[in-house]
């Protein structure tokens, strides 16, 4: 577990509120594993980074399924560093082609998940993001 | 080691004999293709008479790029149209929702002149159109295409994904727009299936083959109950309901599956529901196969594992069938990939074989072994579900897919269920496609210009439309709503007005709310609201 008194929490958010057979699993994935978990289903980006604000989200994490990863998450960034949290570590998950991602990476996403990933993997990814961010360097 | 059970949780055993069947009667329990209860098939000459429609589903960018793409699939022999994205979204291209989303999830459509685009060229009364989801104003704007050339609504064959929610308006009651649909339908287009039971979405999050037809049916027969209860005839109601099923990798268990559920539906419709045509009686069905069991690694696989699905549902007896794209773990399917899977439609149908004699698989042991199993699970499923109310059989449909989606993969991850390329001979280089440029589509899977032309052919629209029958239309939509007379007419002649979808639903949200056009259905879909 963590060396943090309370879990980590995390704010969990779609794209759209198209299928979420996936979105439930890591939901539930991140849960199991200990994270408190918000449930904000599907959010504009600048509602998610003011329910992150409030919420005070430790990492917030994106399922995509239909809009474009670049231009969504793109918009999500600016909206956090708007609202003054641009330090949040930011994971995305879902349908993102392999060139997407490495676009994705490159902007400073903390971790990108394409179908196939573990949820194991999530799950540590988050953690390690969340110590990276509360550790001294 | 082989597997004990099927992913239903049916025992299996090494080998299946006579003894295995001998509860079959065959009269009563199977039939000749084309008799009751149907389990061989619904027509004595199957694929020999007619073919499965070819018909891959299909939306991308706005109507210009969803018509190249449609034209092409129908040059390379595609005999069907399935369109995805239609009015998914209840808003106009210009709002702010729609960022990053015009064109991706399916085709995006604002107006009839959208609509036009997307048809422009193609011969629709000849043509079976697919709409998925149930959204009414989609559907009025394909109804004013065809008005537009002059055509009758009569003359349209095709199917709206409509199916009946509990939590709507009570079913007796004025203002229920998914039975308005099915009235609509039943008076005017008698070669349009008015509802589509999809439960291949359902399926899809690791539930079992007796899941799958146990949802399906249940939320079939509340479909067509509700129906009758507000007047309606079972026959006819029973006639244009259609399902859409999934072909998953357990190839026996999936070819048992189709046979079981035609069974049991015919069996509900006699008895439950009282029809007495054969027609209404008989289960007939889209597969779209598996997405879920694609994967995103070593992409060319899915061609392997999409012709197994396909296979399942041409042994099965599906009436029409899209085969998933190989690259549909990346994204939207390139053109490339989608022209491949009606190709392998064509080998299926021309090279193989199998659609030279019905029901193949009928009398094998094991499938027909299989095929009762099933039936006994998922009619004991479905009869549960009618014990309880309506809106608590959909909460345990939500609770058991929830539950199988997070086993499925958790299975996965501890490697109990073996994926080729994702828990077990993966390879170090996972590239995307492995595919050279050549291969790949030569339009682009996304354009941000999408959004941008999109908004200006509506500004367009809006410039050139009468504003004397707009407001005329805008103003009946909304006192049809409110008076709660049958929408789908007003709607149609919104759309010929050109009203937007977004101003559609303003309009009605203007007189309700939000909430309670949510609850009487068909303008606002679940997907991006």
């Amino acid at each position: 577990m963590n060396e943090d008194a309370r879990p980590i929490r995390v704010l969990f958010a779609c794209d759209t509120s198209g299928h979420t057979a996936g979105y439930h699993v890591v939901a539930r994935g991140l849960r199991d594993a200990g994270f408190e978990v918000i449930l904000a289903g599907r959010q504009l980006p600048s509602e998610s980074a003011s329910a992150a604000l409030q919420e005070g989200a430790d990492v917030i994490a994106i399922r995509i399924m239909d809009r474009d990863p670049v231009e969504h998450v793109t918009a999500i960034l600016e909206a956090m560093r708007a609202a003054g949290i641009g330090e949040v570590p930011l994971l995305a998950g879902g349908i993102i082609a392999k060139r997407d991602a490495e676009k994705l990476v490159a902007m400073g996403v903390a971790g990108v998940f394409r179908p196939g990933s573990k949820l194991s993997a999530i799950v540590e990814c988050a953690r390690n993001a969340v110590r990276g961010r509360t550790v001294p360097q | 080691m082989p597997k004990e059970r099927t992913p239903s949780g049916i025992p299996l055993r090494d080998f299946y004999g006579p003894q295995d069947v001998a509860q079959l009667d065959y009269t009563r329990d199977l039939g000749d293709p084309g008799r009751f209860p149907y389990t061989r098939g619904t027509r004595a000459t199957g694929y020999r008479s007619k073919r499965w429609t070819v018909r891959q589903v299909m939306g991308v960018g706005t109507g210009r790029e969803t018509n190249a793409r449609l034209r092409h699939l129908l040059r390379e022999g595609q005999t069907g149209i399935s369109l995805t994205g239609l009015g998914y979204a209840p808003f106009e291209s210009g709002d702010p929702r729609a960022a990053a989303l015009v064109g991706r999830g399916g085709v995006w459509v604002d107006t009839l002149a959208d609509m036009e685009d997307v048809f422009e060229g193609i011969p629709i009364e000849s043509l079976s159109i697919n709409q998925t989801g149930n959204s009414i104003p989609a559907f009025a704007m394909i109804a004013g295409v065809a008005r537009r050339r002059g055509l009758a609504l009569s003359d349209l064959s095709g199917t709206i994904q409509n199916y009946v929610l509990p939590w709507g308006e009570p079913p007796r009651y004025e203002g229920n727009h998914y039975i308005d649909l099915i009235e609509f339908c039943a008076k005017n287009m008698p070669r349009w299936n008015h509802t589509s039971i999809s439960v291949r979405n359902t399926r899809e999050s690791g539930i079992g083959a007796d899941q799958e037809i146990a949802f399906g049916v249940y939320e079939g027969w509340y479909a067509a109950s509700t129906a009758v209860e507000r007047g309606a005839d079972a026959n006819v109601v029973g006639r244009r309901l259609t399902f859409f099923l999934n072909a998953e990798n357990e190839l026996l268990e999936e070819v048992a599956k189709f046979r079981a559920m035609r069974r049991l539906w015919a069996r509900i419709m006699r008895e439950r529901l009282g029809a007495t045509d054969d027609r209404a009686c008989q289960l007939r069905f889209h597969v779209q196969t598996s997405g879920v069991a694609l994967t995103a690694q070593q992409p060319l696989n899915n061609v392997v594992r999409a012709t197994l699905h396909a296979l399942a549902a041409v042994l099965g007896g599906a009436q029409s069938l899209s085969v998933n794209a190989f690259d549909e773990g990346a994204g939207i399917p390139s053109q490339f990939a989608q022209t491949l899977s009606v190709r392998t439609q064509q080998i299926i149908a021309l090279e193989s074989g199998l659609a030279n004699v019905v029901d193949p698989f009928g009398g094998s042991w094991a499938v027909e072994s299989l095929t009762d199993e099933l039936e006994k699970r998922s009619a004991a499923i479905f009869e549960s579900m009618t014990r309880m109310s309506a809106a608590q059989a959909w909460q345990y449909v939500t609770d058991s897919t929830r539950e199988a989606a997070y086993r499925r993969q958790l299975e996965i991850d501890r490697g109990e269920q073996p994926v080729v390329g994702v828990n077990c001979f993966e390879e170090a280089d996972e590239d995307d496609l492995a595919l050279g440029d050549s291969m790949k589509s030569a339009a682009p899977d996304y354009d941000p210009a999408w959004r941008t032309q999109q908004m200006e052919r509506l500004a367009r629209v809006k410039r050139e439309r009468d504003p004397r029958r707009f407001e005329a239309a805008r103003r009946r939509l909304a006192e049809a709503y409110r008076l709660r007379e049958p929408i789908v007419e007003p709607t149609v002649e919104a759309a010929e007005a050109y009203l937007s979808i977004g101003e559609m639903v303003d309009a009605l949200a203007g007189v309700s709310g939000e909430a309670e056009l949510r609850k009487r259905g068909g303008f606002i879909t679940r997907l991006y609201s």
